[in-house]
């Protein structure tokens, strides 16, 4: 059945993105991921214009993030000070990052920025996984965890100003630090249509010094937060979130985290490792080859609307 | 005296009736000139469509429609259905350091967003090249004017991959259509657009020509929009694009919310 969407003014098959949808929540369900990583690809691969396809995938991630954020939320795993910290940075990261998106489309640059960071950030994310996951597999031991680096002892992020006190996660950091985050972050909703948690979590560990309990609540509550900040933004401003694909993206991903979640209890957490890492790096090799290999048309037509430079 | 008074009189007289005659004649000859400009058009060529209106809703798959037409002089027919003007840009990939990046680019102006034709002839020959260009009559006619300096070399190039991506997306035509003859002075042509027809109001224009001489053309509008379900999201999204956020918004995080209870449950 093929549906019309109003915004991206083009057809589709239900059944795809439906089970696109599916799929992406399938994986959330399983890992606790977003899967804006595997969304927003596929949607440009498939003819949607990029900036609807990222505009659309944010509306997305509000219905994902909230689902796991809830989880969180009902066991009190959530530093609210900490988000509220991030969020002025993703804020800002957002607005910045809209604006970015049209900088890079008005040069006709946005179908090699994308990739370009997809690559960087899925293959040394996926690298890593894999040789974490592989090494604990092979040695058959728990990684030890005396060997995590604390960066933030570093004397680099002691040094910085505005320290502020975080009483659920019992940290004095510089309030810069979860701000460049949330920058960070907003920067990644807008531009990529990916929430960015599997670099954030770690990044809150390792940089901030939280507590693991509280991590994954409190960046799910951040991407949550900046997902609905930059849905507002790319609706009101450019007119780049359908409703319809929305729509679509999200029954599917409803569905697909039921069977995610059953999957998931009968898969050990190193396994669910390697295979995400496997996923991540083969749409990083995709997406190289597509860099790489010369196209079969060298030429793309980009029709201007009516009062844009 | 009285001779030269009467000489006078003569001439006087003949001065006026020349005068009266020129008059006359002047008008005589400018009524008929005026007729021949103003004839009440002999209609030589008259056309109507199906459809006026192509209505885009959700389960939309292309639609088409037909033009009908009668012509009073046996003669070459050629039917233009033309989308309204728009500036695109086109872009080049080059190779930079093994990564594939667009490079060059082109800006064009005035380019119709679809463009399709139907012809009576197997070809273009119905008139000549000028007059085809006059009216947009071929695709090979379309001026394609672009701005900013290009040498001519890669304008053509760039001229060619604009025709090639748009036909590869169905928005221009491949090859003419047939006008079908019912019989010597009755046609109908038939139509058809792609589900991914650009919206906007459309120009429909038909041409009567005997050996080579435009003899009658006729315009009417084809209006190329969403309709329904699809035109009340789109009208919200532009209108009310605050409200539109938040229902969309709304929307994800009931449907988030339902997932997280639902799975609780379970």
């Amino acid at each position: 059945m093929d549906i019309y969407l109003p915004i991206a003014e083009m057809t589709v098959s239900v059944e795809t993105i439906f089970l696109l949808g599916t799929f992406v929540g399938f994986l959330s369900g399983v890992f606790g991921v977003g899967g804006g990583f595997l969304t927003t690809p596929f949607l440009i691969f498939m003819g949607v214009p990029p900036a609807i396809a990222v505009g659309t995938q944010a509306n997305q991630l509000v219905a994902s993030s909230a689902s796991g954020f809830m989880g969180y939320w009902k066991k009190g795993n959530v530093d609210v000070k900490m988000a509220g910290i991030m969020l002025i940075g993703s804020f800002l990261g957002t607005l910045f990052g809209v604006l970015l998106f049209r900088l890079l489309q008005h040069l006709g640059q946005i179908d090699l920025v994308i990739p370009v960071l997809y690559v960087l950030i899925l293959g040394s994310m996926g690298s890593l996984m894999w040789y974490e996951s592989l090494g604990s597999l092979l040695r058959k031991k728990k990684p030890q965890t005396a060997e995590k680096p604390k960066l933030y002892r570093h004397p680099f992020f002691q040094m910085l100003p505005y320290k502020m006190r975080f009483e659920r996660s019992r940290i004095y950091v510089s309030a810069l630090l979860p701000g460049a985050m949330g920058f960070l972050g907003g920067l990644f909703v807008s531009v990529l249509g990916i929430g960015g948690g599997f670099l954030m979590v770690p990044a809150m560990i390792y940089i901030l010094g939280m507590p693991t309990i509280l991590v994954a609540g409190t960046s799910l509550f951040q991407i949550m937060l900046s997902s609905i900040f930059t849905t507002v933004l790319q609706a009101v401003t450019n007119h780049t979130v359908d409703m319809v694909l929305a729509a679509l993206l999200i029954s599917g991903g409803v569905i697909g985290a039921q069977f995610g979640v059953r999957a998931s209890r009968h898969i050990k957490g190193v396994h669910a490792r390697v295979i995400l890492a496997s996923i991540l790096l083969i749409i990083a090799f995709k997406l190289t080859g597509d860099l790489l290999i010369p196209p079969r048309e060298l030429y793309t037509l980009e029709i201007k609307v009516e009062g844009q430079v | 005296m009285v001779r030269l008074y009467r000489r006078y009189k003569v001439l006087s007289c003949l001065v006026f009736a020349v005068l009266c005659v020129v008059t006359v004649l002047s008008l005589i000859l400018s009524r008929s000139a005026s007729a021949q400009l103003t004839a009440p058009a002999p209609d030589l060529l008259t056309i109507d469509m199906s459809s006026n209106q192509v209505g885009i809703t959700t389960g939309f798959s292309g639609a088409s429609f037909s033009v009908f037409g009668m012509n009073q002089i046996e003669g070459d027919v050629a039917i233009i259905v033309e989308g309204p003007p728009r500036s695109l840009v086109v872009r080049r990939k080059d190779n930079v350091a093994g990564l594939w990046m667009n490079r060059q680019s082109v800006r064009f102006i005035n380019i119709p967003i679809y463009y399709d034709l139907a012809l009576s002839t197997p070809s273009l020959s119905m008139a000549q090249r000028p007059m085809l260009e006059k009216y947009h009559i071929g695709l090979d006619v379309l001026k394609l004017e672009y701005r900013g300096k290009h040498d001519k070399q890669s304008i053509n190039s760039f001229r060619e991959a604009l025709v090639r991506n748009k036909q590869l997306q169905g928005v221009f035509s491949l090859e003419p259509r047939k006008i079908e003859f019912l019989n010597k002075h009755f046609f109908r042509a038939d139509f058809s657009v792609p589900p991914n027809v650009p919206t906007g109001n459309y120009r429909v224009r038909a041409f009567l020509f005997e050996n080579g001489v435009l003899l009658d053309q006729q315009e009417k509008q084809l209006k190329v929009a969403q309709v329904g379900f699809s035109e009340t999201i789109l009208g919200f999204a532009y209108n009310q694009s605050f409200l539109y956020a938040i229902s969309c918004i709304l929307m994800a995080l009931i449907a988030g919310l339902g997932a997280y209870f639902i799975m609780r449950r379970g």
